[in-house]
């Protein structure tokens, strides 16, 4: 571990996505704390003031939105959602997709065939189509988006998982465990679970981005987390019929959205480089 | 060839089923299907009427297969805001969405694949970190964040370009950069990682030994070998695309089928969304089909598969 860190802090993207990480997750953490205003506090009379450099109040320094909300405070109180949402639905997806893609590439066969039929199938359906299909039937919040991205994002998973097994399953050292007389259980658990588990990590790195992302995508559409909990997607769609006059309502939410991914892709590609070449493309 | 289009044929066809089984199953999970496809304060009868036409009586594999034989006629039941059959629905808005993912497509291949090509061949010059920085944003920056920023700039404070609505080719030029950023990124990377591994090889060397200029070497030798993963990727770019013209159309308020959807999401009005999620994987498939067709062609090596 110590080494990790110590590799992280000489390569220059590795270091500036784990110091982004490491204030985002310290903001959601004390949000109460550092947030200036109550996140929810409607000030009408306020409504549409602009950032404290170009004239606002100090209280409101990035402005306020249409509904006289301080959107610094929202945007802080918005980190909280979009770190659960990005890490819940992350370790859902994974743990899923993990355990089918061991079970497709172990077992093989026709319990293979059978999931990666299904694997073949979710991947011909765009994310956005099949994530708007689920939420027709279960209906926006935040559970369910978690329960959507779970759905949509399991996939991924899957298809490294069964790939490493099957790379791992033709190793001598299995053969060796098997010939010992190792039950299958212990076989998958201490033998196959520890030398795939690195490149699942990887994903999952790169993949928290990309949960954030959709997130974000479809609390913009008003299909995600709704109003009036704070979620950086929601709050640029705030924003949308006031461009002309207040462009700090969709733009401070959006940067963060920005700064968070580009946070979490830096560590990832780094992860990646570092880990997997093999990944690199993917 | 005739046996890989076929397989191929066979596949669409399996996607398009599994799509229709999908919805179907995805509708009952949650219980009485009918809930999903009548309307808020429906009396008795219309419940009745609904329930008769799909059959909640009936068992389960009836049910599923009156929805498959409807569902392959494009009858997917009246929208329940429209008053009109779904399927008609959906189809009308069709096309507007599909000439904005054209011009997506376009931006992202002429974009992409130069400075892709560029950062290849003069790798670890400030060519290549400009275009590995700018595809690393592409691939954070949210879609409709980007599409509001473009608005902003180019709408708002220049006035080169109309922020909403379908008149003529410019009003597709801010909508088609903010649909195509992500994938031009995509394909950036991919593009300049496959051309790399190919100028690592052997005949390239040989190539240049023969004195040949780096232009052909470039451009004859090593791009018609590197094509094959990065024609694959830009193939694979259609259904994110089809897809994330959902977001595009709603920053720039065009007149697509994105805000039919969203409307018909948060009206319950579950028909139109069946239509909607059945016509764009039908229609990815048959578009996936194509390039593989074409692929074919291209590639002498599947035909023997």
């Amino acid at each position: 571990m110590n080494n990790l860190l110590f590799k992280i802090s000489r390569d220059k993207k590795a270091l500036i996505g784990i110091i982004t990480i490491t204030l985002i997750i310290l903001t959601a953490v004390f949000a109460p704390l550092i947030s200036p205003q109550n996140p929810s506090k409607q000030e009408i009379s306020k409504r549409l003031s602009p950032p404290y450099f170009l004239g606002g109040e100090f209280a409101h320094f990035l402005g306020t939105d249409p509904l006289g909300q301080d959107i610094l405070s929202r945007i802080i109180y918005g980190t909280r959602i979009s770190l659960i949402v990005g890490i819940a639905s992350v370790i859902g997806a994974g743990f899923v997709g993990f355990v089918f893609g061991i079970i497709s590439g172990y077992f093989g066969g026709r319990i293979d065939n059978i999931i990666m039929r299904i694997v073949d199938l979710q991947m011909a359906i765009p994310f956005l189509v099949l994530a708007i299909a689920v939420i027709a039937v279960l209906q926006p919040g935040l559970k369910n988006i978690m329960i959507v991205l779970i759905i949509t994002g399991w996939v991924r998973y899957a298809r490294v998982a069964r790939a490493q097994t099957l790379v791992i399953k033709e190793n001598e050292f299995i053969k060796a465990a098997i010939a010992l007389g190792s039950t299958r259980f212990r076989l998958i658990f201490s033998d196959i679970v520890p030398n795939i588990i690195m490149p699942i990590l990887v994903l999952s790195t790169l993949e928290v981005g990309q949960m954030i992302l959709a997130e974000s995508a479809l609390s913009f559409l008003g299909l995600g987390i709704q109003p009036p909990t704070p979620s950086w997607g929601g709050m640029v769609a705030d924003g949308r019929d006031y461009l002309s006059v207040a462009w700090w309502v969709p733009t401070f939410p959006g940067l963060a959205i920005l700064i968070t991914v580009l946070g979490i892709n830096f560590l990832g590609d780094w992860l990646r480089d570092h880990f997997d070449p093999k990944l690199r493309n993917i | 060839m005739g046996y890989y289009i076929s397989r191929r044929l066979i596949h669409a066809i399996v996607v398009i089923f599994g799509v229709l089984t999908v919805v179907f199953f995805l509708v009952r999970l949650t219980g009485d299907p009918t809930v999903h496809l009548i309307p808020i304060g429906a009396t008795q009868e219309d419940i009745a009427q609904v329930r008769k036409e799909i059959g909640v009586d009936q068992p389960i594999y009836v049910q599923y297969y009156r929805f498959i034989r409807k569902g392959i006629q494009g009858d997917f039941g009246m929208s329940i805001r429209y008053k009109q059959p779904a399927f008609n629905i959906v189809i009308e808005r069709l096309p507007a969405t599909l000439e904005l993912t054209v011009v997506a497509f376009a931006f992202m291949v002429v974009i992409a694949l130069p400075l892709g090509i560029l950062a290849a061949t003069n790798k670890n010059s400030i060519i290549d970190l400009f275009s590995s920085t700018v595809a690393l944003f592409g691939q954070s920056v949210p879609t409709f964040w980007l599409g509001f920023v473009l608005i902003l700039i180019f709408s708002i404070k220049w006035h080169m370009f109309p922020s909403s609505g379908h008149r003529g080719f410019l009003s597709l030029v801010l909508p088609g950069i903010t649909l195509g950023a992500f994938s031009a990124s995509l394909l950036t990377r991919m593009t300049r990682s496959s051309l790399l591994e190919v100028l690592n090889s052997n005949y390239i060397t040989t190539a240049r030994a023969k004195g040949l200029s780096e232009t052909v070497v470039i451009l004859k030798h090593a791009l018609r070998n590197a094509a094959i993963p990065i024609v694959t990727i830009i193939g694979l770019q259609i259904g994110p695309l089809l897809g994330g013209a959902i977001i595009t159309e709603q920053v720039f308020a065009f007149p697509g089928m994105a805000r039919l959807v969203v409307q018909a999401v948060l009206n319950r009005d579950f028909p139109v969304v069946q239509a909607f999620v059945v016509v764009v994987s039908a229609l990815i498939s048959l578009i996936n089909l194509i390039i593989d067709v074409i692929y074919c062609f291209l590639d002498p090596k599947i035909t023997y598969e």
